[in-house]
């Protein structure tokens, strides 16, 4: 099968993601959000992870994966509130990572209009990993904001145009 | 003014809870603000209440937002009621089509409240005097 091929450069695909963070943290969070060196995580924690699939002229998928707390804290500064129970947090970086694929995507003019989304799942537990079969792009990227630390996962293939 | 009354569409209670603190940040304080979780819902929620604005997520599951807006027509529930679609997409593609659907208006997440001031207040003018 052809593949769809683009104009943009993958390098610049983890440029605008560090961009669509820090527009999705600054504006939605009102707290900034920067790319920091991965060194893992520090501890065996319980984490919460959000996945949204993208299809069309790319597929494949963004995946959001923070510690519990962090999960809890993103919700807090979504919300305004400070006592969301654990669903408000699954439900907040479901949101997190839907607004980061979306304004990653809308930077790319032939993934704008090309590639759509999937409603967000999020997976809670302890040490969880994902696997996917070997794609051709693939991103992961940590920032920090404020104590809280959180991994972001692109990966994919381009495709058709929908 | 009378009191205004909006209903927030959306299958995320956190993008819910964010757009009703948005529209008060903005100044924009509606009497009463009814939540829907899903297009099903916001359907049955206008069988039995009349608001004035409805702010309406696109990407949902059961029943998305542009399917929601076709049956609104439809049942010719809340007729003459602007429909604000709030997304993450934004390509001139999608706003063509949630315009071409009956939408009023558009916002694209993330968002300010001022953002949404600027797109709300000129759909106001004519129901709020």
């Amino acid at each position: 099968m052809k593949l769809y091929t683009m104009q943009a450069k993958p390098e610049s695909f983890e440029q605008r993601l560090d961009l669509a963070v820090e527009e999705v943290f600054g504006t939605m969070l009102g707290v900034s959000c920067a790319p920091v060196e991965a060194v893992g995580w520090t501890t065996r924690q319980e984490t919460i992870g959000a996945i949204v699939g993208m299809a069309g002229a790319m597929r494949g998928s963004c995946v959001v994966h923070v510690s519990r707390a962090s999960g809890m804290r993103i919700a807090e500064l979504l919300t305004g509130k400070a006592d969301n129970d654990q669903g408000m947090a699954q439900d907040a970086l479901g949101e997190l990572c839907n607004m980061i694929a979306g304004t990653w995507k809308g930077g790319i003019p032939e993934l704008a209009s090309g590639c759509m989304l999937s409603p967000p799942v999020v997976i809670e537990g302890y040490d969880f990993r994902l696997h996917s079969q070997p794609s051709p792009f693939h991103i992961q990227s940590r920032y920090q904001f404020g104590p809280d630390e959180l991994d972001v996962t692109l990966h994919g293939e381009m495709g058709k145009p929908v | 003014m009378r009191d205004l009354k909006a209903l927030i569409v959306d299958d995320s209670s956190v993008m819910r809870k964010i757009v009703e603190r948005s529209l008060r940040a903005a100044g924009l304080n509606f009497s009463d603000v009814f939540e829907a979780g899903s297009g099903v819902e916001a359907l049955e929620v206008l069988r039995g209440k009349n608001v004035d604005l409805i702010f309406s997520d696109i990407n949902m599951p059961h029943m998305d937002g542009l399917e929601f807006l076709r049956q609104l027509k439809a049942a010719n529930l809340a007729p003459g009621v602007p429909v604000v679609m709030i997304t993450t997409e934004s390509s001139g593609d999608h706003v063509m089509q949630v315009v071409e659907a009956g939408a009023k208006g558009y916002i694209r997440k993330p968002f300010t409240p001022d953002q949404v001031k600027d797109r709300v207040l000129p759909l106001l003018e004519g129901i709020a005097g």
